[in-house]
Order: C-alpha cells, then sequence, then structure tokens
C-alpha cells in the first residue's frame, strides 16, 4: 500500500449517526476523481453516550483508521491533536465536529491545491442543514433534518445539499468576505505542527472557539496561500451541539467563549482578512450563493474604499 | 534551468496594440511571478506597419522575436511557428497580439500547471467599450477613443481596472457558467499542443476563420486534461481594424461569418458547437470584475 498524499482527521463525539453520513460523504465512491489509496480517513472518537464505534466507522467508508479515546475533558482539541499524530501524509484534512456533511469535490481539491502549493490552506465554506442557522429555530430537531435528508437524495448527488441549506455565520457573507473559521480545512502537517496545532488551553465543552483561533492562526501564517472553494460546502447535522442548538443559555455560552478567546489572543477576535484564491467547479446549487456572495462583496468593497481602508490587511501586500 | 511557459503572441499590422499587450506580459505588470519563469514569443506578420524587434524587445529580455513573411490572410502558420520556438513546458497561445491581459495570467498558468497534469488554463475575452467593438465602430468608436478609455482608467497602473471598462466578447457573452467559444489566451502543456498538431493548418481565410475556436474546441474534447477558467482575469480587444472586430458594412461582414462558417464545416464536416466541458474555477476575482460574476449567474438557467 502505498502512502495517502492526504490524511482527514475526524473528531466524533456522540453523533453516531451524524458521523456514519460525514464518513460516507468523504468516502472514495461518494468523493468524485480520487481513489481510497490517495487519502486516509483518521477517525477519532471521545467517549460517550452515543457511540459510534470501529465497525461502524470503518464500514462506512474505505481507508479509515479508527481511534477510540476515554477522554476525560470536554474539548474536541486533543482529540484532534491525537488525530494529526496518527497522519501519515505530509497534507492534512481538520473536521474538528464530525457532524459534518461534505459535498463530492472536496477532496479532489484539496489535493489539487496541495500540488499546486504545499502550503495551501483550503478552506471548505460552513452551511448549515434547514431553512435557518440551527440554533436560531427552537423547533429544529434531528427527526425533521433525516426527513430532509432522505428527500435531497444527497447520496447520489451530494450537491443536493445545497438546496436544504443555509450559510454558517462563519461565512454568512460569503467568499469574498473574510471567514471567523471554517469546518473542514486542509493545510500542511508542517504548518499545524508550526501554530502548536489545537491549543489545549480552550477546555470549554464543544472546544470553545479553539477553531476560530486554529483557523486564524493557520490564515496568518505568512506562507500560507489561502484557497476557497466556492461551489463546495461542509454541512452541519444536528445533533444538539453547544452552540448549534436553540437554547435559553446559549447567548451566555457564546459570551464566555468569545471572552476565552480574546484572553488566549491577547485581544478580541478578527477574522484573517487574507484575499483568497477560488477554486473548484461551482454547479447550478451553489450559484446562489456564489450570486449572494458577490452582492455582499461588492458593499463591502464599497464601504472600504469609502473608507480608504485595504479590504484584505493581513496579505502580505495588502490590495483594496 | 528555462521558462516554464512561453506565451506566443501573434502579430499583424498592429504595432501600437501590440506595444501595449507586451506592456502586460512584462513581469513589471504580471503578479507574482518569478523571474525567468516565463518567455514571450512575439510573431510577427510582415506588413507596411510593422511591430519591429527593438520595440518587442524593448519589453525586456524575456522576449524574443520572428518576423515572418506571410503570403496567406491567417495567423495559423505563424501560431504554429511560435509554438516550434517554446522552450516552456506550457505553451500560451495569443493569437491576435491585440489583447491586453489583466496582470494574474501568467502566475495562474504556472499555478495551475502545478496543481494538475495537463492543467489546460482559458482565459475569459472581453472587448474594450461598453458594446462587442463590430458595433460599436457604427457609433464612432476608434483608436482615439480607446486611447481615451485607457487613459480614463489610469491604465496601466492596475490592469484590473480593465474591467471597468469592457464587454465580454461574444465567444463568453453567456458568462462563466456556459461553454466559451474559444479564449484568446490559452495555456497548454506543450504535450497536448504536440498531440494536437497545434492549429490546424487548413484554415487559410482571413484571421484564421474558425481556426481559434477549432483548436479550443480539440483541446477541450481531450480526456485527460483539466479545464481551468479564471473568472477574475480576462482578455481585452484593442481596436485594430480586425476581420471580425474591426466593423464595416453588416452585410459584408456576414458575409464574410458565413465563409468562415463553411470553411469550418468543410474540414470538420459539422457545423461548430460549443465544447460542452466543466471548467474548474481558479484565482482571485477583482472587485471590478465582478458584475461579470453577477451577469453569469443572472445568464445562466437552471436546466
Amino acid at each position: 500500500m502505498t502512502a495517502p498524499k492526504l490524511s482527514i482527521v475526524v473528531v466524533v463525539h456522540r453523533m453516531a449517526r451524524q458521523a456514519e453520513n460525514t464518513l460516507f460523504s468523504l468516502s472514495a465512491p461518494y468523493q468524485r476523481h480520487v481513489t481510497s489509496d490517495d487519502y486516509e480517513l483518521i477517525v477519532v472518537e471521545n467517549a460517550s453516550s452515543d457511540v459510534l464505534g470501529e465497525a461502524r466507522a470503518t464500514a462506512a467508508a474505505n481507508g479509515v483508521r479508527y481511534f477510540f479515546r476515554d477522554e476525560r475533558g470536554v474539548s474536541p482539541a486533543p482529540a484532534l491533536n491525537f488525530g494529526v499524530r496518527q497522519a501519515r501524509a505530509p497534507f492534512i484534512g481538520l473536521v474538528v465536529d464530525g457532524a459534518r456533511l461534505v459535498t463530492p469535490r472536496v477532496v479532489e481539491y484539496a489535493l489539487l491545491a496541495s500540488r499546486m502549493d504545499p502550503q495551501a490552506l483550503v478552506v471548505v465554506p460552513g452551511y448549515h442543514l434547514g431553512a435557518t442557522e440551527q440554533q436560531r429555530d427552537p423547533n429544529y430537531e434531528e427527526a425533521k433534518e433525516i426527513e430532509l435528508l432522505d428527500r435531497s437524495g444527497w447520496q447520489n448527488d451530494g450537491y443536493a445539499l445545497f438546496d436544504i441549506a443555509t450559510l454558517s455565520s462563519a461565512n454568512a457573507s460569503g467568499v469574498f468576505h473574510p471567514f471567523m473559521e471554517s469546518n473542514c480545512l486542509f493545510c500542511a502537517r508542517d504548518s499545524y505542527e508550526r501554530i502548536g496545532g489545537a491549543d489545549e488551553r480552550f477546555d470549554l465543552p464543544g472546544g470553545g472557539s479553539v477553531n476560530l483561533y486554529l483557523y486564524r492562526r493557520l490564515a496568518l501564517l505568512a506562507e500560507s496561500r489561502l484557497v476557497v472553494l466556492p461551489g463546495e460546502g461542509s454541512f452541519h447535522q444536528f445533533h444538539s451541539g453547544v452552540t448549534t442548538t436553540a437554547s435559553p443559555e446559549l447567548p451566555g455560552v457564546l459570551a464566555e467563549h468569545r471572552a476565552q478567546l480574546a484572553a488566549l489572543l491577547g485581544h478580541p477576535f478578527e477574522s484573517p482578512k487574507r484575499e483568497p484564491l477560488l477554486l473548484g467547479a461551482v454547479t447550478s446549487h451553489a450559484l446562489p450563493a456564489l450570486a449572494h456572495s458577490v452582492d455582499r462583496g461588492l458593499a463591502r468593497f464599497a464601504r472600504f474604499r469609502n473608507q480608504g481602508n485595504k479590504a484584505w490587511s493581513d496579505d502580505p501586500d495588502p490590495t483594496e | 534551468m528555462g521558462p516554464t511557459l512561453t506565451i506566443v503572441l501573434v502579430v499583424f499590422s498592429m504595432p501600437e496594440q501590440a506595444r501595449r499587450t507586451l506592456h502586460t506580459l512584462s513581469p513589471a505588470y504580471q503578479h507574482g511571478v518569478p523571474a525567468g519563469a516565463y518567455e514571450v514569443v512575439v510573431v510577427e506578420n510582415e506588413s507596411p506597419r510593422l511591430l519591429g524587434e527593438p520595440a518587442a524587445l524593448a519589453s525586456g529580455p524575456h522576449v524574443r522575436y520572428f518576423l515572418r513573411p506571410e503570403r496567406s490572410e491567417s495567423p495559423v502558420a505563424a501560431a504554429n511557428f511560435g509554438a516550434e520556438q517554446a522552450r516552456g513546458e506550457v505553451i500560451g497561445v495569443m493569437v491576435d497580439g491585440a489583447r491586453l491581459l489583466s496582470p494574474g495570467v501568467v502566475e495562474l498558468a504556472l499555478l495551475t500547471h502545478r496543481a494538475a497534469d495537463r492543467a489546460v488554463l482559458s482565459i475569459p475575452g472581453y472587448h474594450l467599450g461598453s458594446e462587442l467593438q463590430q458595433r460599436a465602430v457604427a457609433g464612432g468608436y476608434d483608436e482615439v477613443a480607446e486611447a481615451e478609455l485607457l487613459e480614463s482608467i489610469g491604465w496601466p497602473l492596475d490592469g484590473y481596472r480593465l474591467f471597468d471598462v469592457a464587454c465580454l466578447s461574444g465567444s463568453c457573452a453567456a458568462g462563466f457558467f456556459a461553454p466559451f467559444a474559444e479564449s484568446n489566451c490559452i495555456c497548454v502543456p506543450k504535450s497536448v499542443h504536440e498531440r494536437l498538431g497545434g492549429f490546424d493548418s487548413r484554415f487559410v481565410l482571413r484571421g484564421g476563420g474558425y481556426s481559434n475556436l477549432d483548436f479550443y474546441a480539440r483541446i477541450c474534447a481531450q480526456d485527460d486534461i483539466t479545464l481551468f477558467v479564471a473568472p477574475g482575469e480576462g482578455t481585452f480587444h484593442q481596436f485594430h481594424g480586425g476581420v471580425t472586430t474591426g466593423g464595416g458594412d453588416p452585410a459584408s461582414r456576414e458575409a464574410l461569418m458565413a465563409a468562415l462558417r463553411d470553411e469550418y464545416r468543410t474540414i470538420r464536416g459539422k457545423d461548430f458547437t460549443l465544447p460542452p466541458r466543466e471548467p474548474l474555477f481558479i484565482g482571485r476575482i477583482a472587485p471590478s470584475a465582478r458584475r461579470f460574476v453577477v451577469h453569469s449567474t443572472k445568464a445562466w438557467e437552471r436546466p
């Protein structure tokens, strides 16, 4: 067996059914123009009351290496770091929330981008299944989502996921705005190690804002070449997650996350403002999101121009 | 080490336009390109209005110049001659030397070459002016009007501002989500260029007729290529009294277009059809180019 070119780490915790879907969406029959020899899937599962388990994980996709951890903490950060240590490829994928389905050419484009530039930082835009973000709809529930997915036929055409989803607030304005984070992210393993991996001081339930911190640090590495895939997406499945479930406590939880993030950053969080290179085909399903991105992007650029500010101020040679 | 990319620029009776095009092919104008990564091969067919070697070489040491006596009215032989001179692994064919480029074309040609085996990069085409030049000429569009247009955007300070004073070419009129009929800057691996034999020398009518469309369609039909389109870059046609873009009376133009279609039909045994190949998009999209993305999303209709 040849060494894989890409190792994708998927962290799973109390989301057996959702993770099974996610792994299927990352499997070679579903992913186009790649073979299971091209990449490996490293599943790291933290112990819970709803365990996926090795048998179901390896049945969901070829090339799965499964690791079960008796995690005492409440953050996925140690699991993500553990997973990256298992990686055999120099280029890695990071799915910190195993409930994220992906579209069918994510792996192909990640491999392509890594060939184009070994320091590529490949960002898949995030979506929530449903008509609105899941934490904004108290009536959204798992049973409804299962029905939504069944009706979409996503297993046969993953791009149908766009038809039943809405943009995540982390990238609500689309691909011409800075992203706050990405829940399906690819980078050089060296880059991940250079920034010290996922910071395990983020010890709040769900890891708090560890993913925002991780993305910001990777994006601000001078050598990173930011690549965004406008025609692909990662789609959040409902799983009673910490920040993705409607609850009266949510504002307080988010405030706690923000405070920890600012404390560890040393300043309030800002999305990294680097201009992305766009890559990949855009199917008809993703066009409405792209049109939305253009509208919002034009407004943003007009605002920056009027203020005399650079829109991509974190670029080494910032442009308007 | 030799250059990775060779841009072949065919020039005929367009000295001022070609001089400007060469500026857009210079390392000073193209962004993010390492020195020595590319060369430009200028092939000029003889005419009373020569660009000439000194003017071509003034653009920089990355330029080589060849003057050819050419009896036919077609640039096909010049394009193939230029490709034979190429030292790069990738050949960028610009069959009409009057096309200005935006500043990211060379960088993307190099990036796509690294990204995939047999990567092909197609740059969308535009006309300078608010409407296609073959129509605009009736309203007085000419070289003077065009010079004013370029001055109005401070060209060449920011090459992306070309999008502010341009419209999509007829070959790309339906936007980025529909097939193009051709590209006036298409970067092809030398191996694919050789396999196809370059441009088909049977296209002998004025301006090469459908030879560029034919070349594009044959490239798109290769199963083993990866086709990239750069929606944030463009080639921008300068007015030069060209065969199909220079105006003239509508009846004569339509007769010429019919002759060009007939030549294609004779050579290929069928009418020309758009090559239905889905591209991968690549690149940044400057604010000035985004209205064309808007146009493209609107032009596209869900089947």
